[in-house]
């Protein structure tokens, strides 16, 4: 009973990873918090929900479209809202309540278009289970569980390995540094936001996966907003162990206390984070001693 | 020798401000051409305007014989390379992360290793540093990573700003010592500085500012020479 308790922790765990991450990456380029986050993932759920009944496209183009159509939504916010708004030189606080526009005028849209109604994929999901010593484990939680951790594996690569993962650290840590080097700030700041919509996309499709679509599941990224302040805002390494942390926290606490206390205890987590260690669990502080 | 930057009677201003009014100068090949003058003068907002972090109000800036793009990035490319004021190293990341970002815009990839190795024998202790983060290195050693992370992009010129500020005065001679030192491997540099003793000394060629204009000009030795003038215009 643990141990599957612990594979489900973690495999919601992964799905709040998939979305924390890409706010600790928009927030430590932009230093704000990306409030509409949540929807490209419920965008990127409706696209492959679409792919697959309207299209019919069979299930792995459709969960691929899913990623790409959070991708693109993602993309389009930077482009047309927030890039606009830094051009203006407006306060952060502007972007932030974009954002919360932005977030709104998603889910509405999608109550227009596609109802309130639960949908799930035409597709005969894998319900089983396999038994791993005494415990039975869902196919699904594995499966979904291998793809974030494969998906989340790759994004840390990029991040330190890559020149465009430098690239992006360098603008987090010093914009006009970076400008000043030749980053392209403005190009890639727009990859990022691929990224971080890409990667809500995946969190989409398995989040549709395992429980259903419908157009208020864009929400899940509060709970990813938590993990991410959780691990450190800013901190891509510390939104992955923020997200498994809560992910197995809620598990725990609906499977042993009562699944209507869960919440509780994720802001009772996040709060006392916060008394003891307000920048979070990676947040990290070196200054510039010139 | 042929003529590198060519700036020519550029005005810029800050709002209502005025600060560069009507400045002229040129940087040749091989050269060291300090850029002198008090606080205020407007030798920070020239060197903005030559790397296009801000828009000139008129005149015009030509690099190797063309206009200077308005994007930064296509600036770098050409080999056009700053060490900002105040050094702006990326404290959170590792000495080696912070020349790797110097190198990222190179098309010569397969000389970037060997070029590290070379800047690491420039000074060896960024070397003794590599895995640590640039932000707790000591200010000279900071400086000497915002120069080395300089050479990294592999410029044709190198405009450095006020690369004395802050320093203990054995550092300060350690930085126009590496100054010199990479002038003499071949690369053109301007130098905006306020400790004008030091900056005379090795510059062949100087120009001082005063509110936003040139005041002065000449050789670094003609300008040592004249005791008068420098003390007029900066104050020492
Ligand atoms: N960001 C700014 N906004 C408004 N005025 C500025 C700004 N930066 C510089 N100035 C003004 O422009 C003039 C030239 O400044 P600057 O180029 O920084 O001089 P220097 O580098 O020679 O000390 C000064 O009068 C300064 O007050
Ligand atoms: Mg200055």
């Amino acid at each position: 009973m643990f141990f599957q308790q612990l594979i489900t922790g973690i495999s919601v765990g992964g799905i709040y990873a998939l979305l924390a991450t890409g706010y600790s990456l928009i927030y430590s380029l932009l230093d704000f918090s990306n409030w509409s986050h949540g929807e490209f993932a419920m965008i990127g759920a409706y696209t492959a929900i679409v792919f697959s009944t309207v299209v019919k496209a069979p299930f792995a183009l459709a969960a691929l479209a899913g990623v790409a159509g959070g991708a693109l939504v993602s993309f389009l916010c930077e482009r047309f809202a927030y890039r606009r708004i830094r051009r203006n030189g407006a306060p952060n606080m502007f972007l932030m309540i974009a954002a919360m526009g932005l977030s709104n005028v998603f889910q509405q849209a999608s109550n227009l278009i596609f109802t309130g109604q639960y949908r799930s994929y035409p597709f005969q999901l894998p319900v089983s289970t396999v038994k791993v010593g005494s415990a039975y484990i869902g196919v699904l939680d594995v499966v979904s569980l291998l793809i974030t951790a494969v998906v989340l594996m790759a994004l840390i690569y990029m991040i330190n390995k890559t020149q465009f993962g430098l690239n992006v650290r360098a603008i987090a840590n010093n914009a006009g540094a970076a400008k000043v080097l030749g980053i392209k700030v403005d190009s890639n700041i727009a990859k990022v936001f691929l990224l971080a919509g890409s990667l809500a996309g995946v969190a989409g499709v398995l989040y549709g996966m395992k429980y259903n679509v419908f157009p208020t599941m864009g929400n899940v990224g509060l709970k990813a907003f938590i993990a991410s302040v959780i691990g450190g805002l800013g901190s891509v390494p510390g939104a992955i162990v923020g997200a498994m942390l809560l992910g197995v926290l809620e598990t725990f606490v609906s499977a042993y206390i009562s699944s209507s206390l869960r919440d509780f205890f994720s802001f009772a987590l996040l709060i006392v984070l916060l008394l003891v260690k307000p920048s979070g669990l990676f947040g990290v502080d070196v200054q510039d001693k010139a | 020798m042929s003529e590198l930057l060519k700036v020519t009677d550029v005005t810029a201003a800050y709002g209502g401000i005025h600060a560069l009014q009507g400045v002229s100068l040129k940087v040749d090949e091989g050269e060291i051409v300090a850029v002198l003058g008090a606080n205020g003068a407007g030798k920070s907002t020239l060197l903005k305007c030559i790397s296009a972090i801000m828009k000139v109000t008129g005149g015009t800036i030509e690099f190797m014989g063309e206009p200077i793009s308005n994007k930064p990035y296509e600036l770098v490319e050409k080999g056009l390379v700053q060490v900002p004021e105040g050094r702006q190293i990326f404290a959170k990341l590792t000495v080696e992360e912070n020349l790797r970002v110097g190198a990222g815009l190179r098309k010569d990839k397969e000389n970037v290793p060997k070029d590290m190795e070379r800047v690491y024998g420039i000074f060896p202790r960024l070397k003794e540093r590599e895995k640590q983060y640039g932000g707790l290195l000591s200010g000279g050693e900071q400086q000497m990573l915002a120069i080395a992370r300089g050479i990294m992009a592999k410029p044709k010129l190198m405009m450095f700003d006020e690369p004395s500020l802050g320093l203990a005065p054995v550092v300060v001679s350690q930085v126009f010592e590496v100054i010199k030192e990479i002038n003499a491997e071949g690369m053109a540099i301007m130098l905006i500085e306020q400790n004008a003793q030091k900056a005379l000394e090795i510059a062949h060629h100087a120009y001082i500012m005063q509110t936003g204009k040139v005041v002065a000009s000449g050789t670094g030795e003609e300008l040592l020479k004249d005791e008068t003038m420098v003390s007029a215009y900066l104050g020492e």
